[in-house]
């Protein structure tokens, strides 16, 4: 059995990927608010930014556990068709023999979504702060803070460099 | 009868009689809800930055309880192979109502919920909040799967009691001299990278 020709699973990865990416973005925002993590925060504001992490997160279970009440994922068959509010609750159990990802594939589509959703935001605190002109000049030596401690005063490009070159200085 | 049978039939029979407790157990029962809580909280737990000493902590109980799922898993695949204990919806066909997939797997222990017990377990000492979510998520994960008829109460209470075991071994194992400084180099490559 070709892994990647059933149709089940096709729509089983698609969907997981969202749900694990929305989840896991969701949860970095809120876990970069309570450590003020500012450096990969999408928000100044880490109440508004935990907010924002909370929405994200609930809304990723909400869409991997309701989509097949709006998207055709119910397997009839012959095809696919959407769930009713009766068995909405069981199109999500299906077997990893018979469409549903086991836990291998769970666990790299897991760790993708964490990649994923890290880069994001990396990249868009990244833009955000550029865009308000706001980003802090990077002067090596003077934050004594190390390692992922950069990334409450620095975005994230700023706290590689910053560490990398301590590590050089450290090393001569 | 056993008294484990008589307890897993009991509660597979309490489904059925209601729609929002059946979706709410057949959602907690999937593959797809606890497990990805336990992985969220592994995550969350990386990035929880709170002090030096603390983040150390919890960056270590990352790396206990990622190898404590390696090492449950592995036992539970032993187990299963050795005792190979037919799904109570095949061994009390008659008594129970299935509401999930057919698993093809043996039973005991759940493997499932070994992992769920082992991550609580595992995250606990670093984060009693989080530690305490997923325990009783865990719990309910249990329920769930009894009551979704794919496993037998003694199935549940041995894999909960394996993964206490496993995690507490685990964090112990961890903590030998050259284990621990393989992997505070580990912790000290992803510095540099400014994720630790």
């Amino acid at each position: 059995m070709n892994y990647f020709n059933s149709d089940i699973r096709e729509i089983f990865i698609n969907h997981y990927v969202i749900y694990v990416y929305l989840s896991c973005f969701g949860t970095l925002q809120i876990v970069s608010a309570i450590s003020n993590l500012r450096g990969i925060m999408i928000l100044s504001n880490p109440k508004s930014n935990k907010i924002l992490g909370i929405v994200f997160l609930v809304s990723g279970f909400i869409f991997f556990f309701s989509a097949p009440l709006f998207i055709n994922s119910l397997s009839t068959g012959s095809g696919f068709s959407r769930a009713t509010m009766e068995n909405f609750a069981s199109v999500r159990n299906v077997n990893d023999i018979d469409g549903g990802l086991h836990g291998t594939a769970q666990f790299l589509l897991f760790f993708l979504g964490c990649i994923l959703s890290f880069f994001t935001s990396v990249i868009i605190s990244g833009i955000l702060r550029f865009l308000n002109k706001k980003s802090e000049t990077l002067i090596v030596g003077k934050k004594k803070s190390r390692g992922i401690f950069t990334l409450k005063n620095y975005n994230y490009y700023s706290s590689l460099r910053l560490n990398l070159k301590g590590r050089f200085l450290d090393d001569a | 009868m056993m008294l484990d049978e008589k307890i897993t039939i009991f509660i597979n029979n309490l489904n059925g009689k209601n729609l929002f407790w059946d979706s709410f157990f057949q959602i907690f029962a999937s593959d797809y809800l606890v497990p990805v809580i336990c992985a969220l909280s592994i995550f969350s737990l990386w990035f929880l930055v709170l002090d030096s000493k603390k983040l150390l902590l919890n960056q270590k109980s990352v790396f206990y309880s990622i190898s404590a799922i390696i090492v449950t898993n592995i036992l539970v695949w032993l187990v299963n192979n050795l005792v190979s204990r037919p799904r109570p919806f095949i061994g009390n066909s008659d008594e129970i109502q299935l509401m999930f997939y057919a698993p093809t797997d043996p039973s005991f222990p759940a493997n499932p919920v070994a992992i769920g017990f082992t991550v609580a377990a595992s995250i606990f000492p670093a984060n009693k909040y989080l530690g305490y979510i997923l325990l009783v998520a865990s719990l309910i994960f249990s329920f769930s799967r009894i009551y979704v008829g794919v496993f037998y109460f003694i199935d549940v209470f041995s894999a909960a009691i394996l993964g206490f075991i496993v995690a507490l071994l685990v964090r112990k194992i961890m903590r030998i001299k050259i284990i621990n400084l393989i992997l505070m180099k580990q912790i000290k490559i992803l510095r540099l990278l400014a994720l630790s």
